[in-house]
């Protein structure tokens, strides 16, 4: 019997897949980029749970997958947002130095058999410090002015990853505070952060379907073009 | 509860506090969007209404300029030709009356081609380089000074509010040496490449002060005509040596 979580990441890159067969303009490759993420989320969570319940270990596919290689795919999705030579330069040389860091932390810190919160926390607040710039960029820079934001996918996959990884760095963070004897308060953490996570999946593949509700010329931006 | 499960429960609660406040920020940021889109709304209007309301200025000087133009027209010209087709129309002689009548034919084509130029509609057919071309064969035939022309690069079709711009800002540098310059000799450029079209008119009157430029003056005006149709002035003048006033505006714009 698979979980909750499972079964709503796994609805969330189903319904995501449709809009392959949209024509969503500008927005094609950043969808593209989401689908992406929820594949590999829905893969990784339902390959931890068939191992977790064959009492096998699990951790390496989460380190690699929502350790290193999320932050990654997320970096691309705003190099794709923000097509400034400046800030993708920037982005290119973060995501460079983080996988540098995970390789430093993989063979001389940390075993890759162990939960890699140190590099889940950097990595996290990439994405949060990307998501700020976003909302930087809207507001100083003028970015995305013609657009209507509640109607713009990104705006809301952006706001949800900055709802959602703000709040799990410290939750993720306490792990290494959590023992034995608190396996209750770490199993309430986990549902707080899979309903959270849950949640921003969701919002990330039925955002797309904004454009199409709403009359799709008005909201497609130049800047993504 | 132990200690380590107390600083769990404090690292839960500060997550929600910070899922909150995040919460609160965008919510912030997209009001100050909103702000914003509707400041650039009103901005975007006001720069209309400017570009509409140059469009119209220009229109009315041009007309303006039109009307003076046919007045003087009618009264050197045709109120001419009308005494001498009348002085001859009053003789006996078959020769005179045949020159009257043909005289009267030529009024007739003058009058129709004055006729036109009262509305606006010649601002459409008619190109940068021939207006141009017919503003200095008028200096040339009163004999008020030299004039020299020349185009480089292929013509381009402006859109008619902005030719309109342009030829009043012709008009308005033309009547400005005719007035106040006393030149030997006007030149006009102009240059068209793949980004930007340029005009420039040179005279080698008595110049000015480019400094006493107030702002209200003709020239003043005409630069912020020029800017509200995305485009550029330039003006250089030595006193004793002539001005040289520099219009550019780009193509992509135009």
């Amino acid at each position: 019997m698979f979980e909750w979580y499972t079964i709503v990441i796994g609805l969330a890159a189903l319904t995501s897949l449709p809009l392959l067969f949209f024509d969503l303009g500008s927005l094609k490759k950043t969808h593209r980029i989401i689908l992406l993420i929820l594949v590999l989320v829905a893969i990784v969570e339902y390959l931890g749970f068939y191992l977790a319940n064959n009492g096998k270990p699990n951790i390496i596919y989460y380190n690699a997958i929502f350790v290193y290689t999320l932050p990654i795919v997320y970096l691309f999705f705003f190099l794709e947002v923000f097509k400034l030579r400046k800030a993708n330069k920037t982005l290119q040389v973060l995501g460079l130095m983080f996988l540098l860091y995970g390789l430093v932390n993989t063979f001389f810190i940390t075993p890759f058999q162990e939960f890699h919160s140190d590099s889940y926390i950097i990595g996290s607040l990439l994405i949060v410090g990307c998501s700020f710039y976003f909302f930087y960029s809207i507001v100083s820079k003028n970015l995305f002015l013609e657009i209507d934001l509640l109607w713009f996918p990104v705006f809301w996959v952006v706001a949800f990853l900055l709802f959602f990884y703000s709040s799990s760095i410290l939750n993720f963070a306490s792990v290494r505070f959590v023992t034995a004897t608190n396996f209750e308060l770490m199993v309430m953490m986990r549902k707080i952060i899979n309903t959270l996570a849950s949640i921003m999946y969701l919002v990330f593949a039925w955002s797309f379907y904004l454009p199409l509700i709403k009359n799709k010329n008005n909201i497609m931006p130049q800047e993504l073009g | 509860m132990d200690n380590s499960g107390k600083e769990v429960f404090y690292i839960v609660l500060l997550g929600f506090v910070l899922m909150l406040l995040m919460g609160s920020f965008i919510v912030t940021m997209v009001i100050v969007h909103r702000q914003k889109q509707l400041q650039n709304k009103q901005k975007l209007a006001a720069v209309k209404a400017e570009y509409q309301n140059t469009i119209l200025n220009a229109e009315k000087e041009i007309q303006e300029n039109t009307l003076t133009y046919v007045g003087r027209e009618l009264h050197d010209n045709i109120g001419q030709l009308l005494s001498l087709a009348k002085m001859n129309l009053a003789s006996s002689k078959p020769e005179k009356v045949s020159a009257g009548k043909s005289m009267i034919n030529e009024i007739i084509k003058e009058v129709r081609s004055l006729s036109k130029s009262l509305n606006l509609d010649w601002v459409e057919s008619i190109t940068l380089e021939a207006f141009i071309q017919k503003e200095l064969l008028k200096l040339e035939s009163v004999e008020f000074c030299h004039t020299q022309f020349l185009r480089e690069g292929e013509e381009f079709n402006l859109e008619k509010d902005k030719k309109i711009v342009l030829i009043r800002a012709i008009q308005e540098c033309l009547n400005n040496a005719i007035k106040h310059a006393s030149p030997k000799n006007i030149s006009f450029i102009l240059a068209i490449n793949q980004n930007e079209l340029m005009i420039s008119m040179k005279d080698d009157g008595v110049g000015f002060d480019t400094s006493q430029v107030s702002n209200g003056s003709g020239m003043y005006n005409l630069k912020n005509r020029i800017g509200a149709i995305g485009g550029k002035f330039d003006i250089c003048s030595k006193s004793g040596i002539g001005t040289e006033i520099k219009l550019f505006l780009p193509i992509s714009n135009a």
